[in-house]
């Protein structure tokens, strides 16, 4: 393949193309990984009675364990509760009792988790069943989980996640429609190259295979750029991010796009660029059928 | 060779850009077809060379009926035909020696046989310090006899030449119009369209002269 300047811009506007839609779907998955943890971090906690018996205690533990959306349930005995208490004050904790003075304070605690799997608003809806089932068994002092904060974190996870896929179904689509048209231009530029092959008696599928070949090495070049374009970025992204310390360990969660999504990507890509090409070459060769020799 | 009876073009409505055109090209003949612009040369051509089809009458080249030729056939058929352009028509981004090689490349010659017939072909057109070079950086006269090469290095039996000194000055002219009688000797048979009288000159040939589409005058050599 001879390196034209259209055929470089080409493959650069082909290769940014890419590297669009690529870094629209690593941000669309980066915030829906980081929402979904900050989501996990959602628990039920059931406060117990200081008086309670441990029978009851299992009666209770028994019961949240029925329901199948629970994962685990944790028992948070006083020392521990007090100890994870004046921990999360850090450094005020000197002014604060002693863990032996908290623990007659801070009562026993059973942690409910669910299983990550379950969107937000699952989440809300399960926690309030599990309150109404043990809300009224004996031993219970409180149930919490954060209903409000819960409730409008979902609306925000269900904007954003919203807004993300609509803007990622635009790039992906404008992106698919300059693609096309890119490659709409290659064959043009290849006419000549076509009415000559057409002329000599070359078969469509001696012009298809010649044709093809060239675009799979363009497809691979633009793959490889644009790849490694995207992959500079997030390095460069999370090492600032990492740098700046964001809160809610924002740099620590930033994952970059798995093998198998990088195979899908890259069949899913490189099909439509085939495919495209295919059709503008059956067109090109077709119209060249009934070409005018003057 | 080439034979057509009554053959007809019609393009939409009444326009006829052929009428009811008869004559018979034999194996090895020399012939030139003339007439002015819009008589119907490059019509003719592009149904000898099934870039088109007749509106009626019958037309057989080489063997083929055109009209029963398939399209999946048409490639096969057109590698029995060699074409020269006035305007050459060779890939820019390929040499010399790729451009003659094409046609052969296309049949599926093997490397050696393909490597034996480019370099004696080139020899014969006098391109032998040109083989790596690319169309751009050859002078007219030079591309043309690029064209002549890859037209004949397959051993067409039929040339088609559309003006192919039409580029070309009066002494490059001459010197691609030797190289087409050189050929002839082999045995091709040649269709050559020209506007230039003063080639007709230049050899004892069989004239075919058109005029809106109607054969006015076929002049044996």
């Amino acid at each position: 393949m001879k390196w034209t300047p259209l055929k470089i811009s080409l493959l650069f506007i082909i290769a940014l193309s890419q590297l669009l839609i690529l870094a629209g779907y690593l941000s669309f998955k980066n915030l829906n990984n980081v929402l979904g943890s900050w989501n996990n971090s959602a628990h039920l906690s059931v406060y117990l009675k200081t008086d309670i018996l441990d029978e009851e205690r299992s009666v209770i533990e028994t019961k949240l364990k029925l329901n199948t959306n629970v994962s685990e349930v944790e028992f948070i005995g006083r020392e521990k509760a007090a100890s994870e208490f004046q921990k999360s004050f850090g450094e005020y904790s000197a002014g604060l009792l002693s863990i032996d003075e908290l623990i007659d304070l801070v009562p026993e605690t059973l942690v409910v988790s669910l299983k990550n799997n379950l969107a937000l608003q699952e989440k809300v809806e399960t926690f309030n069943e599990l309150i109404n089932e043990t809300k009224n068994l004996a031993g219970i002092e409180e149930l919490s989980y954060g209903g409000d904060w819960l409730l409008k974190f979902s609306k925000l996870d269900r904007t954003l996640k919203s807004i993300g896929a609509f803007i990622l179904a635009i790039i992906l689509l404008s992106v698919s429609f300059l693609s096309a048209l890119m490659v709409r231009i290659l064959i043009e530029d290849a006419k000549a190259e076509l009415e000559v092959y057409t002329l000599i008696g070359a078969t469509r599928w001696f012009v298809y295979r010649i044709f093809l070949r060239e675009m799979l090495a363009f497809l691979i070049l633009s793959l490889a750029l644009s790849f490694t374009i995207l992959f500079s970025l997030y390095v460069y992204l999370k090492e600032v991010f990492l740098v700046k310390n964001m809160t809610l360990n924002f740099a620590e969660r930033l994952v970059f796009i798995s093998p198998f999504e990088i195979g899908v990507f890259c069949l899913i890509v490189s099909s439509f660029i085939l495919i495209s090409s295919f059709i503008a070459l059956k067109t090109t060769i077709k119209r060249l059928n009934q070409f005018s020799y003057d | 060779m080439i034979e057509l009876k009554h053959i007809y073009k019609t393009y939409g409505g009444d326009r006829h850009s052929l009428r009811d055109l008869s004559f018979t090209i034999k194996q090895g003949e020399f012939v030139f077809l003339v007439g002015p612009s819009g008589a119907g040369k490059t019509t003719l051509f592009k149904l000898i060379s099934a870039y088109e089809n007749s509106s009626s009458g019958d037309l057989i080249v080489s063997g083929h009926d055109l009209k029963t030729l398939r399209t999946g056939q048409v490639p096969f058929f057109r590698r029995q035909i060699g074409f020269v352009f006035q305007n050459y028509k060779l890939l820019k981004n390929k040499s010399v020696y790729e451009n003659i090689e094409l046609p052969l490349v296309i049949m599926g010659e093997k490397e050696n046989i393909r490597k034996e017939k480019v370099l004696a072909i080139i020899d014969k057109v006098g391109l032998q310090d040109h083989a790596d070079q690319f169309p751009d950086f050859l002078s007219g006269g030079e591309q043309q006899r690029v064209a002549i090469a890859r037209a004949l290095v397959h051993e067409p039996k039929l040339i088609i030449a559309d003006e192919p000194t039409g580029n070309l000055d009066p002494a490059l002219s001459d010197s691609i119009m030797r190289l087409f009688y050189e050929f002839s000797k082999t045995g091709t048979t040649f269709l050559v369209a020209t506007h230039d009288h003063r080639l007709l000159q230049t050899r004892k040939a069989r004239v075919l002269s058109l005029d809106k589409g109607v054969l006015i005058e076929d002049r044996p050599a």
